[in-house]
């Protein structure tokens, strides 16, 4: 036989020859040191190349990127990265103070009319009205961590202790989240109970009916979080509403200055 | 009953896997942290730089978190997580206007790995660098074949080659590489 390729010994290598062609490139090979080294030299690459498929660490903050991508951003993350902060350290209570990203001035008085031209307001209803048929639907359609999941979560006999850091840094984020919103909220409230006088009453009843169905939704999320505090869909749906609660007060505290 | 079994064991793969098709992200995030540096190795080996790595990377559990529907635990999650990070590669390549012509550009270089890269003589070359020198067809095929294990037929459909064209490659990729490390 005269020397195989260099194609050939790979293929005997992978295993791609057949049975005749194998006996004959072995006879071969038993005479031929040159075709021996070369198959020996394939040989070591491939187990080189085996040797190749390492994991890599990938580079720091990839999962936050990966987070916004998936989750969108939210208040939730930020109240959920601190409360894991705090768990860590063995903090029971939070002390630590969190600030949610509201996307408006920082004066809850200034937010909602800034800029606004003067026939927004009927647009702006629009919208709030929008946002309480949304918020409807989505107490109809209830997702299913707000359903059977938790329940089943709670009829856990022994949570493992990773459960219990959970449940932790859920409850710590939670208490986040609420203490964060709060300040913003009462205050748009104590503005909307000064004016409300000043709007007709067919528009107090709207904002007072939007601003039930934001709050039924948040003490059903509130429940929810009692059985799963550690629940991610709940967290983020608590920020929403906080967020969907922010914005109608806002709405509503800048109209009698529109009017 | 499954959901108490998986409140017991929330470290379990198919409990996260469970939990994540349900929406839970930090069940999600727990996967990620498990697989993350196979799935970032795996696009470094394949990528022309780190950007690059790390766009394929974020891409690939974006779609994971997409399509984490579709796994239904029958196969284990992280040669389903590989093929789905592979995959997708693959049609990066395909749609990068750099790689489109690869195949058709490499059929024209006869010259080694390492000249066609500049990397001197005197400079010790290891396999990684020279893998990293290969021009990009027979580098992807390489990498695909020998390092991660996939079959010519695989590559080939995935590729939109012929088998014959694969095969070639790789017969390439490796001469290349062993003149480079015997230099």
């Amino acid at each position: 036989m005269t020397h195989p390729s260099d194609e050939q010994l790979q293929d005997l290598a992978d295993g791609l020859v057949s049975a005749s062609e194998r006996r004959a490139l072995a006879e071969h090979l038993t005479l031929c040191a040159d075709c021996r080294s070369a198959l020996d030299s394939i040989e070591r690459l491939r187990e080189g190349a085996r040797q190749l498929a390492v994991d890599v660490a990938p580079p720091e903050g990839e999962w936050d990127a990966i987070e916004d991508r998936i989750a969108g951003p939210g208040a939730w993350r930020a109240a959920r990265a601190q409360s894991r902060v705090g768990a860590a350290d063995g903090i029971s209570s939070g002390h630590a103070t969190f600030t949610p990203h509201f996307g408006g001035g920082d004066d809850p008085s200034e937010r909602g009319a800034a800029g606004m031209p003067g026939w927004a307001g009927g647009l702006r209803w629009a919208a709030v009205l929008v946002l309480a048929i949304g918020l409807s639907w989505g107490l109809v359609s209830l997702p299913s961590w707000l359903g059977g999941r938790s329940g089943d979560v709670a009829s856990s006999a022994s949570p493992a202790p990773e459960s219990n850091a959970r449940e932790l840094v859920g409850a710590r984020t939670a208490a986040l989240l609420e203490g964060a919103y709060a300040p913003s909220i009462s205050e748009l409230q104590r503005i909307l109970a000064d004016t409300r006088d000043q709007l007709d009453p067919e528009t107090v009843q709207v904002v007072d009916e939007n601003l039930a169905v934001i709050e039924e939704a948040i003490a059903r999320v509130r429940a929810a979080l009692e059985s799963d505090p550690a629940s991610a869909p709940a967290l983020r749906s608590l920020d929403s509403l906080f967020n969907a609660q922010l914005r109608v007060l806002r709405v509503a505290a800048a109209l009698p200055r529109e009017i | 009953m499954e959901s108490t079994t998986l409140s017991r064991n929330p470290g379990d793969p198919r409990a996260l896997t469970v939990r994540a098709r349900d929406g839970d992200v930090q069940s999600f995030e727990a996967l990620y942290r498990a697989h993350r540096g196979r799935v970032f190795g795996v696009c470094l080996r394949m990528a022309r730089g780190g950007d690059e790595a790390e766009g394929w990377s974020q891409d690939v559990w974006v779609r994971v978190w997409e399509r984490i529907g579709s796994f239904r635990g029958e196969s284990d999650f992280g040669s389903w997580l590989h093929r789905l990070a592979v995959n997708l590669i693959l049609d990066r390549l395909r749609s990068d206007a750099r790689h489109r012509e690869w195949m058709r550009e490499d059929e024209g270089a006869v010259e080694s790995a390492a000249s066609a890269r500049g990397i001197g003589r005197e400079e010790r070359v290891d396999l990684e660098r020279a893998v990293e020198a290969l021009p990009d067809g027979a580098r992807t095929i390489f990498l695909l074949h020998d390092v991660e294990g996939y079959k010519h037929r695989e590559i080939a459909d995935r590729l939109g080659v012929a088998e014959g064209t694969v095969k070639a490659q790789l017969h390439r990729a490796r001469r290349l590489l062993r003149e480079a490390l015997e230099r």
